[in-house]
């Protein structure tokens, strides 16, 4: 697959860097934690904390990913297997968000239901029939 | 794995059908990357459900959501690194023909990996003992004040369980692994020249973190 010189003696990362890229995980870990619990209150913050923890959680991953696992150091094949696959996901998730995020927009042509209607505590929409579990109240 | 014998230089470990150590050992770490290609792609359809959900009852995550324990989740999150790290040295003991530090890593990475099960034991023994369950079974509290259809926790619960549950199967799958690895350590099977099984389960093992270190804002930190 490579062609190596002599490959005969493993690409061996010093100790320091397992330590250190697992300080930075425990830390990265508690300020996650520090963001959700930041009061970012009212509504649309929700929405920044939920980015901010997300990108923290990529930056985690980028380090497991290229240290512990040795993808940086490695073969760029196992690179391209591996974004490949990141790719799709990405894929996935934009086709499915750009269907989801505009179903409302189809129903104000067409006055269909959609999967959520307009959240209103005067709604006087008829109810789907949504298949709910008993709820026990004490 | 079967063991042929030795002869012109081939060392046991190299199989028949395999021209030189290097290509065994790069042809068994292709796999493990196209394994793990596809094991995002298996969580992603569960992680797609749970964005699909989020985006369409916000209320219904915030609200569910309180019941889980954070603490637990940040524990398990550290108790999961720890364990990255002891695999990750374990790989690197093996490289350099450490079989008492790769033997002794090996367990810690096991015994983490217990821990993790244990706490996440606790925690749906709660979720049991509440009635706090997906879908039908559902039988905890309604929100108050939100319009009832738009109040929906077994939605949340569903995804919870099957997401959380589904993790642990590959916790489970990673610990047997694990020990089978170690076994063979014990035996001094590994070396700098040989240690493709232990960096095998090595990166299927960082993957179940990585995909931990992505469940644990979102289920345990919805604000």
């Amino acid at each position: 697959m490579s062609q190596h010189a002599s490959h005969n003696e493993p690409h061996v990362l010093p100790l320091p860097v397992y330590y250190a890229v697992f300080g930075a995980l425990v830390v990265l870990t508690l300020i996650t934690v520090g963001i959700s619990m930041l009061d970012l209150g009212a509504h649309g913050w929700g929405t920044l904390g939920l980015a901010l923890a997300l990108m923290v959680a990529f930056v985690k991953a980028a380090l497991v990913v290229g240290f512990f696992m040795h993808l940086r150091y490695d073969d760029k094949m196992y690179s391209v297997i591996f974004f490949s696959s990141v790719l799709f996901l990405i894929l996935f998730f934009s086709l499915t968000f750009v269907n989801l995020m505009s179903r409302d927009h189809i129903s104000e042509l067409e006055g269909n239901f959609t999967l959520r209607k307009e959240q209103s505590y005067n709604a006087p929409s008829p109810a789907p029939a949504v298949d709910k579990a008993p709820a026990e109240h004490h | 794995m079967s063991h042929g014998h030795e002869d012109a230089g081939r060392p046991a470990f190299l199989q028949h059908h395999f021209k030189t150590v290097e290509q065994q050992a790069s042809a068994a770490k292709m796999g493990m990357w196209l394994f793990l290609a596809q094991e995002v792609l298996f969580f992603s359809g569960l992680f797609l459900a749970y964005a699909a959900y989020r985006y369409f009852y916000p209320e219904t995550f915030l609200y569910a959501s309180q019941y889980l324990d954070a603490r637990m989740g940040g524990l398990n999150t550290l108790v999961l690194i720890t364990s990255s790290l002891t695999m990750a040295l374990a790989v690197r003991s093996a490289q350099t023909s450490n079989t008492k530090a790769l033997t002794r890593n090996l367990i810690l990475t096991f015994a983490f990996a217990g821990v993790f099960l244990v706490v996440k034991y606790i925690e749906y023994s709660a979720k049991f003992a509440h009635h706090l369950l997906p879908g039908k079974y559902y039988g905890g509290e309604v929100i108050e004040g939100v319009a009832g259809y738009l109040s929906q926790p077994q939605l949340y619960f569903g995804i919870y369980f099957a997401m959380t549950g589904l993790h642990a199967v590959h916790v489970i799958a990673g610990m047997a692994v694990i020990l089978w690895v170690y076994l063979r350590a014990r035996k001094g099977e590994f070396n700098s020249q040989y240690y493709t099984p232990v960096e095998n389960v090595g990166l299927y093992w960082h993957l179940v973190d990585l995909i931990w270190i992505f469940l644990f804002p979102l289920l345990y930190l919805v604000k």
